[in-house]
């Protein structure tokens, strides 16, 4: 009996064990934080990491702006060349798309951020650099095509602007309503801020959260598409 | 829980498997309680994540002497090995990961153990907004200061915009900035208010504080910047055809002189001669100053603050940063349109050679840097501000290419580092 006790005692720690502890795994807490907008620290921001970035390879049906992090722990350089620490990337991410209030969101030593580290190095991909070219500002694209831009809408601007013109579903009250506010704002210039923005995101004192569509992941034909589906055609 | 299970329950007699000894029995509901009490307090923990951030910045490893070049177009600094000519590293440089910031000069101060950038904040032509071309942008610059074995950044201090020069004060850690402020002209001209309101400031940083620790409003358009060991430095002031002198020693900075570089100067924008480039004799008597609207060099006497009167070197182009010969007896000048390098005695400003570069080796040639420990020219070529630039090795004495490397885009900087400990 006593044997049986023990064996029982011991089944109930190693339940207790497994129950307490399983979803407490730095990969899983990691997996946790990059689909949580509060990860910034901003009451006022709705994205995460997962708005703008695939975990492995990218579906036919979403053209994320951040591209795939597969393999993004053992690529030699973010952004295009533009950065060569990961962490230092994360916040910027942070900062800019995401409202971070903080100069550094996660410090070196913050077990937030070694989490979502735990969790980046299970997705696995080349250890390549990622090419991620900003393409030059002119209003000198090919032709759209309004239902095909109809599809690019879908995969690439709909996650964060919902519905054109009624912005119904988009991801936070801050998002604009395309094309209605762009063309309030700028009137005869809203073609050229519409593709402005897309290329340039918030940079370049153009301000908002929009981190900007390389022309890797979103072709020139496809942003004209968008132009035409929005009404925005030259 | 914990209560219960340090209470067992009385061993039934009739009980098949309780065949040891007592005490064994003990032992084992011992052994059975220290386990839960482990899983217990296991479960009130998470397991900590072992993952460790790497900073990304690896040493960049080289026989001296190397190049360190500014890519004005690319955001990067690249490093080159130039006893090989080998291209050890291009690294992105700047405040801003996505930003275009245009790194426009540098310099390497190995004994400080850090690389001095400046930041423009313009782009090159054909991209829109406040940035503009070089001399025609809103922002601020800056000057970022990298660790110089692995160009980490390492801290940062905001000056005025359009940087045009950098330069390293001798013998101190502090560094001087000139401002080729166009777009202020330009307003201050189309807007009719006072002129003093064109000119541009020379600031003065602490390259160890990395603090802006003087500023003085010197001319229109000031850009290159030499400095001899006495702390005086001249200033080629390109919208007003003059050369500024400033004792930058001085606490504050005095400025000297506004001493024009010839007589049909213009005291206002457009400049007949467009003085940019200066370039300081060995011994900092001399200063040879680069004419981009006159294309010639004029010679500056910097003991008497005067242009030395004859001393006109014209050339075929706009006359960019030279180099001359550690004897100072030559002087050699890179020309743009016509791209050419050209040897001048620099006691008469005699031609002594001139050659025109092929396209595939130079285009835009922008400075000259003479290279005492291989005892080769070094040629920095612009590029066509789309794909790379150059730097190009020359030979000093027939101005043959002996060798040549791809850099960043738009190269427009150079400073090199004689020993490397790192």
């Amino acid at each position: 009996m006593t044997r049986v006790r023990a064996a029982l005692l011991s089944s109930v720690g190693a339940l207790l064990l497994l129950a307490g502890c399983a979803d407490t795994t730095p990969q899983e807490r990691g997996a946790a934080l990059f689909v949580a907008p509060d990860l910034s620290g901003s009451p006022t921001n709705a994205a995460s990491c997962a708005t703008c970035h695939a975990t492995g390879a990218i579906p036919a049906d979403w053209i994320p702006v951040g591209g795939t992090l597969a393999g993004v722990t053992q690529r030699p350089s973010f952004f295009g060349g533009g950065e060569l620490d990961l962490r230092t990337s994360i916040n910027f991410c942070l900062r800019r798309f995401m409202r971070a209030p903080a100069i550094e969101p996660l410090a070196e030593d913050d077990p937030r951020g070694r989490d979502l580290l735990s969790y980046l190095e299970t997705l696995e991909g080349p250890a390549d650099a990622v090419p991620w070219t900003l393409g030059s500002i002119a209003d000198d694209l090919p032709p759209g095509d309004a239902a095909r831009g109809a599809v690019v809408w879908d995969a690439a601007c709909r996650g964060c602007h919902g519905q054109p013109r009624t912005g119904a579903g988009r991801l936070s009250s801050l998002v604009a309503i395309l094309p209605d506010e762009t063309i309030e704002e700028h009137g005869a210039d809203a073609r050229l801020r519409t593709i402005e923005k897309v290329r340039n995101g918030q940079f370049y004192e153009a301000g908002g959260d929009m981190a900007p569509y390389s022309i890797e992941l979103l072709s020139d034909q496809q942003l004209a598409d968008v132009l035409a589906h929005l009404g925005l055609a030259e | 829980m914990f209560a219960r299970v340090r209470t067992p329950a009385a061993p039934s007699p009739a009980a098949p498997l309780d065949t040891a000894p007592r005490c064994l029995a003990n032992v084992r509901v011992i052994a059975a309680l220290i386990v839960a009490a482990l899983a217990i307090a296991a479960c009130g923990e998470d397991l900590p994540s072992t993952s460790q951030w790497t900073s990304g910045h690896d040493i960049v490893r080289g026989e001296a002497p190397l190049a360190y070049i500014s890519d004005n177009g690319s955001d990067t600094v690249s490093i080159v090995e130039l006893r090989t000519m080998t291209l050890r590293a291009r690294l992105p440089v700047g405040l801003d990961i996505v930003q275009r910031e245009a790194p426009h000069h540098l310099v390497a101060a190995a004994d400080l153990g850090a690389l001095y950038v400046g930041l423009s904040n313009v782009l090159p032509s054909g991209l829109v907004g406040i940035h503009a071309d070089h001399g025609g942008g809103d922002l601020d610059s800056y000057v970022q200061r990298l660790d110089i074995a692995d160009l980490s950044p390492d801290g940062w201090v905001r000056v005025d915009s359009n940087l045009g020069d950098i330069v390293r004060v001798p013998g101190t850690s502090r560094f001087v900035t000139s401002h080729f402020d166009l777009k202020r002209a330009l307003d201050v001209i189309t807007a009719g208010d006072p002129i003093e309101d064109a000119s541009a400031a020379l600031v003065i940083i602490d390259g160890e504080t990395m603090q802006r620790i003087a500023s003085l409003t010197i001319c229109i358009a000031p850009h290159g910047v030499v400095i001899n060991t006495a702390g005086l430095a001249a200033v080629a002031c390109y919208g007003e055809d003059s050369v500024a002198i400033v004792d930058v020693a001085a606490s504050p900075p005095v400025l000297r002189a506004r001493v024009p570089v010839g007589a049909a100067a213009q005291a206002l924008p457009p400049p007949t001669y467009g003085p940019y480039a200066m370039t300081l004799s060995p011994d900092g008597s001399r200063a040879f100053v680069g004419l981009s609207e006159g294309r010639g060099y004029r010679v500056l006497d910097m003991v008497s603050a005067s242009m030395m009167p004859g001393m006109v070197a014209d050339v075929t182009g706009a006359a960019f940063f030279g180099a001359f010969s550690p004897d100072g007896a030559t002087f050699y000048g890179p020309t743009q349109q016509l791209d050419t390098i050209v040897a001048i005695d620099a006691a008469t400003l005699a031609p002594i050679a001139s050659v025109t570069l092929d396209a595939e080796v130079c285009v835009a040639p922008h400075v000259i840097e003479y290279v005492a420990a291989l005892g080769e020219l070094m040629l920095v070529c612009e590029g066509d501000h789309r794909t790379a630039g150059t730097v190009v090795a020359l030979d000093p004495a027939t101005l043959e290419v002996r060798a040549f490397v791809a850099v960043g885009v738009y190269p427009d900087g150079i400073s090199v580092v004689d020993e490397v400990s790192w």
